[in-house]
């Protein structure tokens, strides 16, 4: 995952975060932690595809908080 | 009975509250409280317009259409309970897309399209651009609601049919209050899709059989008023 990727990921995440009404100390923890724990999942992969990406942010989310984590994994099957 | 369940068709359509919830969530990430709440208002205002332009413009054709077209109807009637049997299958099997999600019919390059919106908008005219826009989408289904109800709107009195025009503008945009009432009352989108979701399978019972009842009673009209 490029630099350019995870801040654009990051930039995402805190809007979904305010949003859901997570305090800001808290967010800044649970994306910290999916944003490390995604990395560690990448290691060594060469291609990997969006939904990938979604699933491994999700599956970490989950851990922290179920609304985050849904509101994330269904954002563009809203409508 | 037909006029109760042409209001209550775009009551129960599904596009224009995810819209406005997805619409609502991106302005609680971007900005105050108090400043979504304000966009909310702007997008609302922006259905309620494209509501009442189209149930009066569609109004005024059908005065246009009963009163200077000579009789008989009863094909208008047909024509248009033919729409309602092809509606009512369209819900059941393509109103939503499979999955557990609230995805709809509507293809993913204009959804996406919306997401974009959604997420760049800035303005209050942006907002109320939003909210009118969003309604197009789901004309295919309310129009032959709103073309029927008028067409018997023309034999009331102008009063009782203003009065239930305006009482539909209004039902259309009840949901959007629903939800922003849910949002001012701090639930978030999780909480509000994990609703929507389950009620899924009821909006889709509503909408399948009151497209059924509205083909019928059409049917009717056609061959005793047509």
């Amino acid at each position: 995952m490029d630099e350019k990727t995870e801040k654009s990921l990051r930039r995402e995440l805190k809007l979904h975060a305010k949003a859901l009404g997570i305090p800001d100390g808290s967010a800044e923890i649970f994306i910290d932690k999916t944003l490390e724990s995604v990395r560690k999942s990448l290691k060594g992969k060469s291609i990997i595809t969006s939904a990938d990406l979604t699933r491994l942010i999700v599956k970490s989310l989950e851990k922290y908080n179920k609304d985050f984590a849904y509101v994330y994994q269904n954002r563009d099957t809203i409508i | 009975m037909v006029l109760i369940l042409a209001m209550l068709i775009p009551f129960f359509m599904q596009f224009v509250p995810g819209v406005f919830a997805l619409f609502y969530h991106y302005s609680l990430g971007k900005t105050t409280t108090q400043k979504a709440d304000d966009k909310s208002l702007s997008f609302i205002i922006g259905a309620e317009f494209f509501n009442a332009a189209i149930w009066l413009l569609i109004y005024f054709l059908a005065f246009l259409f009963f009163y200077n077209v000579p009789g008989p109807h009863d094909i208008f009637f047909y024509i248009m309970a033919g729409i309602f049997i092809a509606e009512a299958i369209a819900v059941l099997f393509f109103y939503y897309r499979k999955g557990k999600s609230t995805a709809l019919f509507i293809p993913r390059s204009i959804t996406n399209g919306i997401i974009a919106n959604i997420k760049k908008n800035k303005t209050r005219s942006d907002c109320i651009v939003l909210g009118a826009m969003s309604g197009l989408f789901e004309l295919i289904f309310t129009l032959p609601a709103i073309i029927i109800s008028t067409s018997i709107l023309t034999n009331f009195e102008t009063f009782s049919s203003t009065l239930f025009i305006a009482i539909s503008i209004v039902m259309s945009v009840l949901p959007l209050f629903i939800v922003r009432g849910a949002f001012r009352l701090n639930h978030n989108l999780a909480e509000i899709e994990r609703v929507r979701v389950k009620i899924k399978p009821f909006v889709k019972f509503i909408l399948f059989f009151s497209f059924l009842f509205l083909a019928a009673a059409t049917i009717y009209l056609g061959a005793h008023y047509g």
